[in-house]
């Protein structure tokens, strides 16, 4: 009999059928994988699961050991021992490891928090995790690898026997993806049922016993270990076969764009460290250069200083089209024509509040200006002619930007810095959280705005990407290149050592 | 076309028909912006029951004047602080600003003899300054606009008191007149007849740009509708208001300052990029959006429209006391929240903050037409502001 099992869930909110009938078993020990692309319904599945959707709202039943739950809070789902982790963590970055743990549930000792035994228990449960997080160590001060594994640890300190992972290795760096990964398997042998959600395919692979995939809010397939391959799940994630991962890169420009000779960053509050160490390469109009390096490797504070937001001091030469170039604001970045687009949407991109046409216009405004006055008609056509051009699904230029989908907000954000017209273009991490297509349509973008003439410089969390659209590729580790080669010279494996130091 | 002919030839074959007109009725409810039709309804109906609590002297042509009047400061400094509130902020110090900057009006004027028209421009300028001033401290020196401007209500209310410990009589005409005059009668009429050419201009405007825009386009004459509402609530204001002593210079101010601060807001880039802020910081930042600029910029329309309000109250009293405009930035805060201004920034508008002056005050003129004691009043307008707020969240939580 399956620990959890859904019978023909249907949920329909106005206008869209968010899930259509589907059933769902998890067995104890098993650890069993839900993937599909953004808006397929995932999202909708653990709301249900954890009780943010009551019963009464979804037609179909939840059963439990064979018999059958009905949730209607998200107290009473708790109470059946599901735990959630959420992909945007919720730890409180003021407080102690061990107060995060136990939030809400502290032992207590005549009506008063007992940090003794609070602290004891905290580090039983890390290490039962292998970890060896301090319990007193306040949150704010861990690694997003760590907080991810306090988020666990918050999670086991109750019991539980349905444990759901929602993207959780999305901002991890590899090293910290492995230990995730091991700590999966530790707690399947634990005889903890475990629903794991993710977009990175090879992760699914490695760790799924069983694949659910999810298209559209049906379920279309559910494969076992051993019996599909990665071609089966893009397949079913998108409806068509993907010809190939990456589109064919384009022959690069050679007029010479960015020149970067001796770059030396420094820690903006440790100024005898350094961030960066002696960095030069050069762009080119029309050529992608991939930067290829781990979490704090240097490569996000590379592209900070070219778009005017690193704090700390820098030393060395910057050419930009002929010219020096140290930019202080993002606003003069802009002017001289450098565009950056951040991995982290919801900080540094989105304006919730506003619109479509918003969001799409607030770096180029200045363009559809009569004096101080918004043509909204001149803004309205170039709205158009981007969402046009980048795809973007979005029902109007009214929809609020909240309401969109993780890879829509995405590429909003990236027409939003295409409307300033650049010559450079950085992307730290664009593809970060959103679906296999969206993603595929990103690649093509980049090959076709380098056919434009404009530089950029790639960074992506995932090496194979990085490796798939650039045409040179620079290896950083702990601020130093370790190496610089073309397209195709080197394997996944041997870059991922190079970046690792190894 | 087409449809709308065959829906013609439809009722003329069958005569009146009730579903026909069923379906005008959703159609209306549907487009129309449901909440201007709150506020004005909860306008509306505010002074209906405080003219018969009160046995009709609420809708007295002088009443309405009065009315006007008051709210005026109000709405003025409301305008400001919606925007100061939409971009993240908060400025506590309009009230004692106000009052310190009608004072120094009054000083220089009586006791100094300057020129009134160079001191009103002196005093407008000052505003500026100590607006842009308080944009500064909080954008360079990184103090929370909560405390920048708690010290600026403390400080302004000690020069106030300074300036103005004995009362400084005005006796300048037209600078009284500014508060206390009325508009002669034909003028009253042109502006009634300019506003409501402006707002249909503007409508047709609008409708053709979200045509455009692939905005969902309401059919034209639920805009008409929409405007004939508004426009026969304007005629109607104003006929009454001539039968009487006439239009009040002051509310004809409240007028041009709420049309220029809604073009600010909504067709400017300062406002867009106001809003923007307000939405999210750091996305602005990366953006390329001056925060610097635009902080200090909006401090300082605060600080112009507190000045502007100084003006307006010591014309209208004929005389700086030390205490003129106690309490008003937490009027002017109060109007922007009922109407509907979320205090974590982002959101809001100018035009449902001025709803929001009007109704507190015609809640507070109607309490004082029906004769209750200033005490009682302010228990229960304190009451009302959260239960309006109450209602509000709640009726958003339902969509």
């Amino acid at each position: 009999m399956p620990l959890l099992s859904l019978r023909h869930i249907t949920i329909e909110f106005p206008g869209v059928r968010a899930l259509d009938d589907v059933s769902f078993d998890l067995e104890a020990g098993e650890v069993h994988a839900l993937i599909g692309e953004n808006g397929a319904g995932k999202s909708t599945f653990i709301k249900i699961i954890g009780g943010v959707w009551p019963y009464g709202s979804y037609t179909g039943d939840i059963l439990i050991d064979g018999s059958e739950v009905r949730f209607h809070h998200v107290w009473e789902s708790e109470y059946h021992q599901i735990r959630i982790i959420h992909q945007e963590l919720s730890l409180v970055n003021e407080m102690s490891v061990a107060e995060n743990i136990f939030l809400g549930h502290e032992p207590t000792r005549l009506r008063s928090i007992d940090y003794t035994r609070m602290h004891v228990q905290a580090r039983q449960v890390l290490q039962r995790l292998k970890c060896l997080i301090p319990p007193d160590r306040k949150v704010g001060t861990l690694t997003i690898g760590e907080q991810q594994i306090v988020e666990i640890a918050k999670a086991l300190s109750q019991e539980a026997r349905i444990l759901v992972l929602d993207e959780p290795t999305a901002a991890l760096p590899e090293k910290d993806v492995r230990n995730l990964l091991a700590l999966i398997r530790d707690l399947r042998e634990d005889g903890i049922g475990i629903i794991y959600i993710s977009h990175k395919l090879n992760e699914v692979c490695e760790i799924a016993d069983r694949i659910t995939v999810l298209r559209n809010g049906s379920k279309v397939a559910e494969f076992h270990r051993g019996e599909f391959t990665t071609q089966d799940l893009v397949r079913g994630m998108i409806g068509r076969p993907l010809e190939s991962a990456f589109p064919a890169i384009h022959p690069r420009g050679n007029e010479l764009l960015l020149s970067i000779r001796d770059l030396t960053l420094h820690h903006p509050d440790h100024p005898d460290k350094s961030i960066l160490q002696d960095v030069s390469f050069t762009c080119n109009r029309g050529e992608v250069v991939g930067i290829a390096g781990i979490l704090g490797s240097g490569r996000t504070a590379l592209l900070s200083a070219l778009f005017g937001v690193f704090r700390g001091s820098l030393r060395g030469e910057i050419l930009f089209a002929g010219q020096p170039y140290f930019p202080k604001t993002p606003q003069e970045a802009l002017d001289r024509g450098v565009a950056l687009v951040t991995e982290d949407r919801k900080r540094y991109g989105l304006f919730p509040t506003g619109d479509v046409a918003e969001n799409l216009s607030m770096a180029s405004l200045a363009r559809y200006c009569q004096y101080q006055r918004v043509r909204r008609d001149w803004l309205v056509r170039a709205c158009r002619k981007y969402m046009h051009r980048l795809a973007i699904k979005a029902p109007s230029l009214g929809f609020m930007g909240s309401k969109l989908s993780g890879g829509n907000q995405q590429k909003v954000i990236l027409a939003r810095f295409l409307m300033t017209q650049p010559q450079l273009l950085l992307l730290d991490d664009p593809t970060r959280g959103i679906d296999v297509g969206a993603k595929y349509e990103i690649y093509r973008l980049i090959q076709n705005l380098a056919d434009e003439g404009i530089g950029i410089l790639f960074i992506s969390s995932e090496l194979s990407e990085v490796l798939g659209v650039s045409h040179k590729i620079l290896v950083l580790h702990q601020g130093e290149v370790r190496a610089r080669f073309e397209h195709g010279q080197k394997s996944e494996e041997e870059t991922l050592a190079l970046a690792a130091g190894v | 076309m087409v449809r709308k002919a065959r829906r013609r030839r439809w009722r003329w074959q069958r005569g009146f028909s009730l579903v026909d007109i069923k379906l005008q009725i959703r159609t209306l409810w549907h487009f129309i912006n449901k909440r201007v039709v709150f506020m004005l309804s909860l306008l509306i109906g505010i002074w209906i029951v405080f003219d018969l609590l009160s046995g009709g002297f609420i809708l007295r042509a002088e009443n309405l004047a009065n009315l006007f009047r008051q709210a005026t400061v109000v709405a003025i400094l409301g305008t400001g602080m919606t925007l100061v509130i939409v971009s993240g902020n908060i400025d506590l110090s309009v009230g004692s600003a106000l009052g310190m900057f009608g004072a120094i009006l009054a000083a220089l004027v009586t006791q100094i003899g300057m020129n009134p028209l160079l001191a009103v421009t002196l005093v407008l300028g000052i505003g500026v300054l100590v607006g842009a001033l308080h944009g500064a401290v909080v954008h360079y020196l990184k103090v929370p606009s909560f405390v920048v401007t708690l010290g600026g209500l403390i400080a302004y209310r000690g020069v106030t008191q300074y300036v103005a410990r004995q009362s400084i009589p005005i006796r300048i005409g037209w600078i009284k007149g500014i508060a206390q005059d009325y508009l002669p009668h034909w003028l009253s009429l042109a502006v009634t007849f300019v506003v409501i050419l402006a707002l249909t201009i503007g409508l047709l405007r609008r409708q053709s740009a979200h045509a455009e825009a692939g905005l969902t386009v309401a059919p034209l004459w639920v805009g008409f509708v929409e405007l004939s509402m508004i426009c026969a609530l304007i005629a109607l204001l104003t006929f009454v208001m001539i039968m009487g002593r006439g239009f009040p210079v002051q509310a004809m101010m409240f007028l041009v300052v709420a049309l220029i601060m809604s073009f600010v807001a909504r067709s400017t880039r300062f406002g867009h990029y106001v809003y923007a802020i307000g939405g999210n910081r750091t996305a602005a930042h990366y953006s390329g959006i001056s925060l610097a600029r635009n902080t200090i910029g909006v401090f300082a329309v605060m600080g112009f429209l507190s000045a502007l309000a100084g003006i307006i109250t010591v014309a209208e009293l004929s005389s700086a006391a030390p205490d003129i405009g106690d309490l008003k930035e937490l009027e002017a805060i109060a109007a922007c929240v009922i109407g509907g201004t979320s205090l974590m920034g982002g959101s809001g508008s100018i035009s449902m903050s001025i709803f929001g002056a009007l109704i507190m005050t015609s809640i507070k003129n109607g309490m004082s037409m029906m004769g209750l004691g200033s005490q009682l009043q302010k228990v229960i307008l304190g009451s009302l502001l959260v239960i309006a707020v109450a209602l509000d969240q709640w009726s958003r939580r339902e969509k």
